[in-house]
């Protein structure tokens, strides 16, 4: 009897215990209680490249949130392979813009080639691509989809702010490509994001 | 005879009635001239501004264009320096005074700015001709109300967009602008913002724009800042324009503000689009030159009572609903944009493009005390900040 006792409150026991572990599994998995965007991520190294896929002003607000977060940067709005030189990875903000065009005096399908010859040169010397696209819904459409996707085809990582991205094109594209895709509320997060994925960025005033 | 004196009796009798007919006529013709008048002539009067302790000079638009003194675009130029050497800005206001957010962000300053290093030039009536006159059919009041800090009111004009049509009749069919020779449509001629870089012996309005790029030029301007106003369906809202070579600076201050909670968009000057401030002395001066845009209902086509209380709260039921409907550039609460925000939005945005500056390049810097930043304009409101 109290064998049987003894049996069933150790099965209980051990029940138990395997139920508390699977439960904290489950809490620390993505897919329960934590957000796709607390994943631990890859971390990248400095300097990086940054320049613009589409000449939107976009790249100028990245490059001030890239400054708050402490990196190292190379801006070059209009990046060739040569500016591949010395740098370990390679930021795009895709979006495109009339005027950005215009003031860089430069047509859609030059912009689109500039961008094809540097993705491939990244991917020649082995550099990481990541895409920024901050822009939000004033960033999709005609003139910016095809920049945008020229962008997402060539990133390891995609990060979108909230609207840019509710037809789920990004998403998609980084699905098909096995990239990370991680999603944010505001372009001010993205000071953090920064920080996170290049670890050793040190705050500039 | 006694017929004969009975009609004179009778004529006489007729046009005593007359005259007084007359006389009263002309008495309400004369009242009516009268208070026309005088309601014309106050459109012209030019309300006090109460400059802070640290003001420096005030100079007149005059002094760098001799063929302005005595037009009604002659105005006020405050001048604060600082204890330091550093960069100068320019701020101007008015420059749409039909845009209130943006004179009135410029009097605050007059009124409370202390320049620690540096300079910093205000003209709060950009174009003060159109100051006199509101526009034709749009049922603008002719001013507002603030109740200043110490509890007395203050009387602000609302203006036109336009250089007032008596400054500058008529109109041509188009405006052909000088130098590039764009053609924009004839009124556009009598708009200080599509007249730059202006020109020394042209209209009064080029003249204005010409005097201002002066301004820029003789006093090693490096910043100038343009404030206006703008509708909630306008594409360029919440916004700064920016020449390209005013972009790091900008890009920068942009951050800045998100990081304080104020979203703003940072948009481009159009490089073919020309007469625009950030473009023309972006391209003919050594500034850097950019313009920030609030939004008002006043300035929007779905407007409906335009008086005094929209000019104040922007507060708007179909611009409430055309927000619902999703047909706006910028969120429009149903409480409005009242000019707190409008006007905080504008102040802490001066306030860290100059901050951008001075970190971007040390020897322009521009660093200023006592100016509210939005917070303080919130909570307070803006009568607090007007002596």
């Amino acid at each position: 009897m109290n064998y049987t006792k003894y049996s069933i409150g150790s099965s209980s026991l051990q029940l138990s215990i395997i139920l508390f572990c699977t439960a904290i599994g489950l809490l620390l998995s993505p897919a329960y209680g934590f957000s796709e965007d607390s994943v631990r991520v890859k971390t990248y190294l400095q300097p990086v490249l940054l320049t613009s896929a589409g000449q939107a002003a976009d790249v100028m607000i990245l490059r001030g949130l890239a400054l708050r977060a402490g990196l190292d940067i190379k801006y070059r709005p209009n990046a060739t392979a040569d500016s591949l030189n010395d740098v370990k990875a390679v930021i795009l903000v895709a979006g495109g813009s009339s005027k950005g065009l215009g003031a860089a005096k430069i047509d859609v399908k030059d912009e689109e080639s500039r961008i094809k010859k540097l993705v491939k040169a990244a991917e020649k010397a082995k550099l990481p691509v990541l895409v920024f696209h901050i822009g939000g819904e004033a960033r999709r459409g005609a003139l910016s989809d095809p920049f945008n996707k020229l962008a997402a085809d060539a990133g390891e990582l995609i990060i979108v702010i909230k609207g840019g991205d509710d037809d789920g094109m990004f998403k998609k594209i980084a699905a098909e490509r096995k990239a990370a895709y991680r999603s944010v509320d505001k372009q001010i997060a993205l000071v953090d994001v920064l920080k996170e994925i290049f670890p050793k960025a040190e705050a500039k005033p | 005879m006694t017929t004969k004196t009975s009609q004179i009796h009778k004529t006489s009798t007729v046009d005593v009635k007359a005259l007084r007919r007359s006389a009263l006529y002309s008495l309400f013709i004369g009242i009516a001239v009268f208070a026309a008048g005088a309601d014309f002539v106050e459109q012209r009067r030019v309300e006090p501004l109460f400059p802070s302790f640290s003001l420096s000079q005030t100079r007149h638009l005059s002094d760098y264009l001799s063929s302005l003194r005595n037009t009604h675009c002659d105005t006020d130029i405050y001048i604060f320096n600082g204890r330091q050497p550093g960069g100068t800005a320019l701020i101007l206001g008015g420059t749409h005074p039909n845009e209130p957010a943006g004179y009135i962000s410029a009097v605050v300053l007059v009124e409370n700015l202390a320049v620690e290093q540096g300079r910093i030039i205000v003209i709060p009536r950009a174009n003060a001709s159109a100051f006199t006159a509101t526009e034709p059919q749009e049922a603008f009041p002719a001013v507002f109300t603030l109740t200043g800090r110490r509890g007395k009111p203050r009387l602000f004009r609302i203006g036109s967009r336009f250089t007032n049509l008596l400054d500058g009749w008529p109109d041509p069919i188009v405006y052909r602008h000088h130098p590039s020779g764009q053609i924009l449509s004839g009124n556009e001629t009598r708009n200080l913002n599509r007249a730059y870089p202006g020109r020394a012996d042209g209209t009064l309005t080029e003249r204005t724009a010409y005097a201002i790029a002066e301004i820029v030029r003789r006093e090693k301007v490096d910043l100038v800042i343009d404030l206006h106003e703008a509708a909630p369906e306008y594409p360029v809202i919440d916004a700064l324009v920016a020449h390209e070579r005013a972009m790091n600076i900008a890009a920068m201050a942009i951050v800045d503000l998100q990081m304080v909670g104020l979203d703003f968009r940072l948009e481009p000057s159009p490089p073919n689009f020309h007469g625009l401030i950030h473009r023309e002395l972006g391209d003919f001066t050594g500034a850097q030159a950019m313009l920030l845009e609030s939004a008002g209902a006043l300035q929007g086509r779905l407007r409906g009572a335009t008086n005094e209380n929209l000019v104040i709260k922007s507060k708007d039921p179909f611009y409430t609903q055309a927000a619902r409907l999703g047909k706006l550039q910028v969120p429009f609460p149903p409480e409005g944009i009242p000019l707190e925000v409008r006007v905080g939005r504008h102040l802490e945005a001066v306030t860290l493009i100059c901050k951008s500056l001075s970190d971007a390049e040390p020897a322009k810097a521009v660093l200023f005390k006592n100016v509210p930043d939005y917070q303080a304009v919130i909570e307070k409101g803006v009568g607090f900040w007007l002596q």
